[in-house]
């Protein structure tokens, strides 16, 4: 067996098989140092970053479909409700079923309505949704049109027809910017949710209580996971973890009195605020004219929503916590206590009170509503009766400054703090006001005309019901609030809300709380009050104030012309009842409703019926 | 059948099924081998086919009429190949040319011809036919190639790769001229050739970069860096990778591949059934499908060193070297260690003409095994 032997047997063949298994070594080495290559790698892959992998395969094959908790429903105070979620059939394309999705979505279009927004909107979430989540198609299909799909449905293996909750408002206009609605969430909407709440299709609060407190009403979404193939397909699922319903929302307000202000404003423009003094609930909130937020749930129809864009009397505009209107004599009972505060004068301080008053050292004239004056008047007389020259001479005598110290404690020119958004803060006119704004300065007849609420000042209605409450309530001071209680649904749970309160003004004389209620009590019952209309018989006392505001230039509002709508005065009125244990404090306002005593006065009155009749049954 | 007494003596005692096959010329050990290896194949199949089983079954047919060609190629003399080689590698030519004016085209490429009955790739022939018809030229001189027959063994070479190349199949273009090389080099290539070979290849690189279709560069890049294109040409290899690693040591168990089962994994039963076989049988499996290869290519080569004559000891050799080249480039085309070239798994992957080409190869080592001289036998 040695080689040698057969070289010399065989010379020429023998180095050709020599050097032929020379070259099969070096062929075998080479293969194995490939081999061993090769199982480094995958010794790599398989056993050093066998945990990066596994991961990503898992990552790669399991999705979370999100399940969208039920919104929570919104209550008045008394459990009726003010928004709630209906069924509602809704016809929805699953991607992976559908063979042909276009030609699917043409063939449905013949069964069945879809309208083109309709479209544009299924589109929009096809493109944006993963692949193995429903597209809805149509929302909020009749029984008819339901019975009308369910036969064809076999010819689209796409299309499903599914129940989903609808936002259902059944007060329709009526408590429309206070509980306000929901709309499809937007894009911008949507790439601000850092919790990954929402779906490209999920509602989301628009306006008033829904939007406010959205994060409690909308609850936190569970979701399934499933197992997808790598077209996205939905194969199994692999787990569920149920949504957290939203806590349903019980509001202070009371949707019967609701219901009475709103049928007392009529086809009037303007708001009314109802307060209990005690506690800051808002007991009533109309803004008029109002809309009916049904028709933003699933979207606004394009033409709906210029109609109530256009419309000149601002339908969509919430008056009562964002109108800002010249309150009028309605300040003047405000202004008597700052008046009393600083020593200008006391309640037997009796001036004489011609028709005009004159800043000493001008010749500018300001005249009273009553041309000849109202002669001898203390400060009794001069809010029963609104006397104007009195609260000139006196403001022009307590200065702006004085003023601007001491009305902020009712709650003027800063927002009230309600838990709602969109509130407006008004005006407290006061000289570095007027330089920031207007860029010009302070003169005494801004003081002057600032004493019977005229001038620069502006409050909203919600503002001046708060003064008025804090005003019935003795100096306390509640801040409005809207909650009233959240419901948990999960631990079954009614939370009461809690109530702000800030310090309260205190008076060195607190009788003085009574006697200017007392004179406000005198508006309405005195023969010779400015409210005089509303003293019929009534089981209890109301104290309450006229305002007129000039909308157009300076007149006479005695010599009443009839004026353009847009020309006429504001009504305002503030009341409260009954004068010495108050339980509600009303503030109402009229655009261009001419006289507070005689426009918005009335409405105030009902509002105030309404409560206090209930509140005196059981 | 021309036994050799000696191989008879060995026969005696030993099962009659054993006898069978050495009786037909075969090599019982790498039967076996074939054998396991084919039936391993099947069984990842049958997952990579979403376990369906006809695929498997049309698979078994293909089996079965690939070892029914290896027993017919171990009965033919070793004086027939001489005959044959250059007719073989005429028709395969002939093929190649034909491909391109009756080939069926996919995905941009021409590389089948339909028979009607079978359909066949000339380029996976060619990789048998320029083997044996190198093997033939180079064997009738016991001397190492050079001057006039190694140009003619260069142009040999070139034709088949240019045309696969056009078709365009780079991967087994590259396939074909690496088998011709091994081929050269078992025939004893000065290594001055060698070295000068590897300087010529580097120094042309850039050369057939400017010459390569895009979608072979873009495969280039992206095997550079898969990331540069996840969802496109990047795919195949990430989604292969996360099957591979998702494997582990144990691997996931037979019909528990999610990658394959969902489909993330591109051509599952095909070139990447190696990442089947990594997700569901984890390293271990990988382990023994190497070693059941390289048992393979070891035994055709501990066959073809034993021959009596050179032609039958290079084609020997030539075959291991391509059953190598197949399983290695797939596997690491596969892992990531090569860029996707598009080359099936040996005696795994589904397809035809793959199956039977190699096949018939190692029939062809098994029938040249029985028939060499008593003499060598001896050695």
């Amino acid at each position: 067996m040695s080689l040698r032997r057969f070289a010399a047997h065989r010379p020429r063949t023998l180095p050709e098989k020599v050097r032929y298994l020379r070259r099969l070594a070096v062929l075998t080495g080479g293969m194995l140092v490939a081999v061993l290559i090769l199982l480094l790698q995958l010794v790599r892959l398989q056993i050093l970053d066998h945990t990066h992998y596994h991961r990503l395969a898992v990552g790669n094959r399991t999705r979370l479909v999100p399940i969208l908790p039920p919104r929570g429903i919104i209550y008045d105070r008394r459990g009726v409700v003010l928004a709630e979620n209906i069924p509602s059939y809704a016809l929805e394309i699953r991607r992976d079923r559908a063979r042909d999705l276009a030609g699917e979505i043409t063939g449905l279009a013949h069964v069945v309505r879809i309208p083109k927004r309709d479209r544009r909107r299924f589109w929009r979430l096809v493109r944006v949704s993963p692949p193995y989540l429903p597209v809805p198609l149509r929302e909020d299909l009749s029984t008819a049109d339901v019975a009308r799909l369910a036969p064809h449905l076999e010819r689209f293996p796409g299309a499903r027809i599914v129940a989903r909750p609808r936002r259902y408002y059944p007060l329709w206009r009526i408590s429309a910017h206070l509980v306000g609605y929901v709309g499809p969430i937007s894009a911008r909407q949507l790439s601000h949710d850092p919790g990954g709440l929402y779906q490209a299709d999920s509602e989301v609060g628009d306006a008033g209580v829904e939007q406010t407190f959205e994060t409690l009403l909308y609850g936190i979404p569970g979701y399934r996971t499933i197992e997808i193939d790598a077209q996205g397909r939905p194969i199994r699922t692999l787990g569920v973890r149920p949504p957290t319903p939203g806590a349903s929302l019980y509001l202070t307000i009371d949707a019967r009195l609701q219901a009475v202000a709103s049928r007392a404003l009529g086809q009037q423009a303007g708001a009314v605020v109802a307060l209990n003094p005690d506690t800051g609930a808002v007991l009533a909130m109309v803004s008029h004219p109002g809309y009916d937020p049904n028709d933003f749930v699933d979207g606004v129809r394009r033409r709906t929503y210029e109609a109530l864009a256009h419309d000149p009397f601002k339908p969509l505009f919430d008056r009562a916590i964002a109108g800002e209107y010249a309150p009028a004599s309605t300040i003047k009972p405000f202004i008597s206590f700052a008046l009393l505060h600083y020593g200008i004068l006391t309640p037997r301080t009796t001036i004489y009170c011609p028709g005009t008053f004159v800043i000493p050292g001008t010749h500018h004239i300001f005249r009273d509503w009553l041309p000849w004056g109202h002669g001898w008047t203390d400060l009794k007389k001069a809010i029963t009766q609104s006397v104007d020259v009195f609260f000139y001479r006196m403001t022009f005598r307590l200065g702006i400054r004085r003023l601007d110290h001491y009305l902020p404690l009712f709650g003027f020119g800063r927002p009230t703090g309600i838990d709602l958004r969109g509130e407006r803060s008004g005006v407290l006119p006061s000289p570095a006001w007027k330089e920031a704004t207007l860029h010009r300065p302070w003169y005494g007849g801004d003081t002057v005309m600032s004493g019977i609420g005229q001038g620069y000042w502006l409050v909203t209605p919600l503002q001046l019901a708060h003064a008025t409450a804090i005003l019935a309530a003795h100096g306390r001071r509640e801040v409005p609030r809207i909650l009233h209680a959240i419901y948990d649904p999960l631990s079954g749970q009614r939370i009461p809300a809690r109530a702000r309160a800030l310090a309260p003004i205190r008076l060195a004389h607190p009788d003085r709380w009574t006697m200017i209620a007392r004179d406000m009590h005198n508006v309405v019952q005195s023969p010779n009050g400015t409210a005089h209309n509303l003293s019929a018989d009534e089981p209890y006392p109301i104290a309450g104030k006229t305002g007129t505001s000039q909308v157009g230039k300076y007149r006479s509002d005695f010599i009443h012309v009839k004026l353009p709508y847009r020309e006429r005065d504001n009504a305002v009125f503030i009341a409260f009842a009954p004068v010495l244990d108050p339980k509600i404090a009303v503030a109402v306002i009229i655009e261009h409703g001419g006289d507070g005593g005689l426009a918005a006065g009335p409405i105030a009155q009902k509002v105030i019926d309404a409560y206090l009749s209930g509140y005196r049954l059981p | 059948m021309n036994v050799s007494p000696s191989a008879s003596r060995a026969l005696e005692g030993r099962p009659s099924f054993h006898r069978l096959l050495r009786s037909l010329g075969l090599d019982p050990l790498l039967l076996a081998l074939l054998v396991l290896v084919s039936a391993a194949g099947l069984v990842v199949l049958y997952t990579a086919g979403d376990g369906a089983g006809s695929l498997v079954l049309r698979q078994a047919v293909r089996l079965f009429l690939g070892f029914g060609v290896l027993v017919a190629v171990a009965q033919v003399p070793v004086g027939y190949y001489r005959f044959v080689a250059p007719w073989f590698y005429a028709l395969t030519i002939v093929l190649l040319v034909l491909v391109f004016f009756v080939g069926e085209r996919t995905l941009g490429a021409v590389r089948w011809i339909n028979f009607g009955v079978v359909r066949v790739q000339p380029g996976e022939i060619a990789q048998l036919a320029l083997p044996l018809l190198l093997v033939w030229l180079l064997s009738s001189t016991p001397d190492p190639p050079r001057g006039g027959r190694l140009l003619a063994a260069a142009g040999l070479i070139a034709l088949p790769a240019g045309l696969i190349a056009l078709e365009p199949d780079l991967g087994t273009a590259v396939l074909v001229v690496a088998i011709g090389l091994v081929v050269l080099f078992l025939a004893g290539l000065s290594w001055r050739w060698i070295a000068a070979g590897v300087l010529g290849l580097l120094a042309s690189a850039p050369v057939a970069w400017r010459f390569m279709h895009h979608y072979q560069r873009e495969r280039i890049l992206v095997f550079l860096h898969p990331s540069r294109d996840p969802l496109g040409a990047g795919y195949h290899i990430i989604q292969s990778q996360i099957a591979i690693g998702s494997g582990g040591l144990l691997g996931g168990g037979w019909m528990h591949g999610s990658q394959a089962y969902l489909n993330f994994l591109p051509e599952q039963t095909t070139d990447f059934i190696f990442a089947v076989l990594a997700e569901e049988f984890g390293l271990l499996g990988t382990l023994v499908m190497i070693l059941l290869y390289l048992a393979i290519v070891f035994r055709i080569l501990w066959l073809a060193q034993r021959a009596s004559d050179r032609f039958s000891r290079l084609l020997g050799a030539s075959i291991a070297a391509l059953i190598f080249l197949y399983a290695f480039v797939n596997m690491a085309m596969v892992s990531g260690l090569l860029p996707v070239v598009g080359e099936p798994l040996p005696f795994v992957s589904f397809g035809g003409s793959s199956i039977v080409t190699l096949l018939a190869g190692c029939g062809a080592v098994m029938g040249l095994d029985a028939r060499r001289s008593h003499l060598d036998h001896h050695l």
